[in-house]
């Protein structure tokens, strides 16, 4: 029972997913070819949205699922960071058609394949951890 | 060509009343609200903004195409009073880093439409007012001054003209080459979009040397201004710039309207770089600009100069067969001034403004300018006067004098190619020259 408001809010964050269209490879190769607003309008929204609803969490004094305080600490401003590791994410956004977020929401309608992009993804996550300490920071 | 089509603003006057009753209401509210006693923070941070442009306005060689002769009949000089702009809104700050900002505009009242002032009247039993900004900056935590996120309602960057303040300038109006800018690549006159934009600036103190970056994706949304429309395809106007300073900077913040004259206190020069651009839609196959601009500020001295080469490709049909043509102008404007510093922290600005627009001129490319309903023919203007800085930033009262000159090309007499030879509430004409007395306040 106590999982069962995180598991509410994923179905909410999986129909927003699915009813905006983000989960769509060609949506996401129409705003790589700057085709159409519509997800540049996506991320813009959520990023003022986020930008609030981090405000109100901290206000509010909101715990993690875990009861622990939340550790929101700003990252760094970090050029070659942010170009090298933007870059790849691009990269890989571009070819698969998802982020993160919309990875499990297309497992989630079915679509088998995308466990390829997922298992990918945990890989490309482990050898970051692999490679970490060599790689600027 | 409508060069002032007024399709962006609320048409009706009972919608502008309307209007206006909100806005007021809206103020009353806050005023209402800043009063209690337990007001809230965000509430206590709203900072107001207002600003008037005043202008009188005596217009000489004027001549107006009469139809039936097939002949410009120069009009009467006349003196004309107008409003021409008004600003008015709020800027807050929410919490650290998340600023909202919502500005009204109320121009052009009282110009008559053979006032040689630029632009078309805004006058009935009821003026428009027009939505200018309306957005949210969002400062990145951690970041400085590096990544700021900005959504809603603004002016993309692109052009120094066209990010630089109508209050700010050193002119009595904003050079034309940037009403030409917006309307090919952006679509209204008055420069605004609905987008987001990534921008942020880096400075190095020690070198003297800093960057201001930008680039925005915007939702062309303006199916009835000049030359962009959504139609089928509805692909993003994206824009970036980036600004690079040696010396003082202009800014040790991040800023979105830029500035002209720094009264004396910035050594330094700025160079900037622009590339906007939009795939194929309705109206186009593409459509880009390119813009350079450069500003000096070395104390008293200020120079300003920039360059846009505006392209567009579109597929045409010319009894009956598809072609695709190309269409190039050039425009850009460059202004020099030079601050007396007077006792009471006063100025005195002595300052000249060139501008010109330079499109097709032969018959075929100002066919291809009409079909893709774009500017031809020449355009040229050079403005002189002085400003008299009261307060600087603030107050401050100017007079000027400003040429202006075309060239139809092929077109010949009669045609509407360009500003020079158009005006919304009287069709063909020749544009006369103007002398401008202003009063300009902003706080």
């Amino acid at each position: 029972m106590k999982l069962l408001k995180f598991f509410a809010v994923g179905i909410l964050f999986g129909l927003v997913m699915t009813k905006s269209e983000a989960i769509s490879w060609f949506r996401i190769q129409e705003m790589f070819h700057f085709d159409s607003f519509h997800m540049f309008g996506i991320i813009g929204s959520a990023v003022v949205f986020g930008a609030i609803g981090i405000y109100l969490l901290k206000k509010k004094g909101v715990r993690s699922m875990m009861g622990k305080p939340l550790q929101l600490d700003p990252k760094k401003m970090e050029i070659k960071r942010l170009l090298l590791g933007g870059t790849v994410f691009g990269l890989g956004w571009a070819m698969t058609g998802a982020c993160p977020g919309p990875l499990y929401v297309l497992l989630g309608q079915g679509a088998g394949v995308i466990l390829v992009v997922i298992a990918s993804a945990i890989f490309g996550a482990y050898m970051y951890g692999v490679f970490k300490a060599r790689l600027p920071h | 060509m409508e060069y002032s089509k007024p399709g962006y603003r609320i048409d009706l006057p009972v919608a502008a009343g309307r209007n206006l009753l909100s806005v007021s209401c809206f103020f009353l509210f806050l005023a209402g609200a800043v009063a209690q006693s337990k007001t809230p923070d965000w509430i206590k941070r709203i900072d107001p903004v207002l600003g008037i442009q005043v202008w009188s306005v005596y217009t000489v060689n004027e001549a107006v195409f009469n139809r039936d002769s097939s002949r410009y009949e120069r009009i009467r000089p006349r003196l004309n009073t107008i409003v021409r702009r008004t600003r008015f809104g709020v800027r807050s700050e929410l919490f650290e880093g998340l600023k909202v900002e919502l500005l009204f505009g109320l121009d052009q009242v009282g110009k008559e439409a053979l006032s040689g002032a630029p632009g078309s009247a805004n006058n009935g039993s009821s003026p428009v007012i027009n939505p200018l900004n309306a957005f949210v900056a969002y400062s990145l935590p951690g970041c400085g001054q590096a990544l700021n996120l900005t959504a809603g309602y603004f002016t993309p960057q692109f052009g120094r003209e066209s990010v630089t303040g109508s209050f700010r300038v050193s002119s009595m109006e904003k050079a034309a080459s940037q009403t030409y800018m917006r309307r090919h690549i952006f679509g209204p006159g008055p420069g605004r979009l609905g987008g987001i934009n990534a921008g942020g600036l880096l400075l190095d103190t020690a070198l003297h040397i800093g960057c201001q970056y930008d680039f925005g994706v915007f939702n062309p949304v303006f199916d009835t201004y000049g030359s962009n429309s959504s139609g089928d395809y509805s692909p993003v106007v994206w824009v970036g710039r980036a600004v690079f300073s040696i010396g003082d900077p202009e800014s040790k913040t991040y800023k979105q309207v830029q500035e002209y004259n720094f009264f004396n206190r910035r050594k330094g020069l700025s160079i900037g770089i622009g590339l906007a651009g939009q795939g194929a839609e309705a109206g186009f196959l593409n459509n880009q600009a390119f813009n350079l601009d450069v500003l000096i500020n070395w104390k008293a001295f200020n120079l300003a100069g920039e360059w846009d080469l505006l392209k567009r490709r579109s597929s045409l049909t010319d009894n009956g067969h598809a072609e695709v043509r190309a269409y190039r102008a050039d425009t850009g404007c460059c202004r020099l001034s030079w601050n007396f510093h007077m006792r009471h922290n006063r100025f005195l600005e002595p300052v000249v403004t060139a501008a010109v627009f330079k499109g097709p001129m032969d018959p075929a490319g100002q066919k291809t300018a009409e079909a893709m309903k774009l500017a031809s023919g020449k355009d040229y203007s050079l403005e002189a006067g002085v400003n008299l800085h009261l307060m600087p930033r603030k107050l401050k009262v100017n007079l000027h004098y400003t040429w202006r000159r075309g060239d139809a090309g092929s077109a010949g007499s009669g045609s509407t190619v360009n500003a020079y030879f158009s005006q919304p509430e009287v069709g063909a004409i020749t544009r006369g020259n103007w002398l401008g007395l202003g009063l300009l306040a902003m706080y």
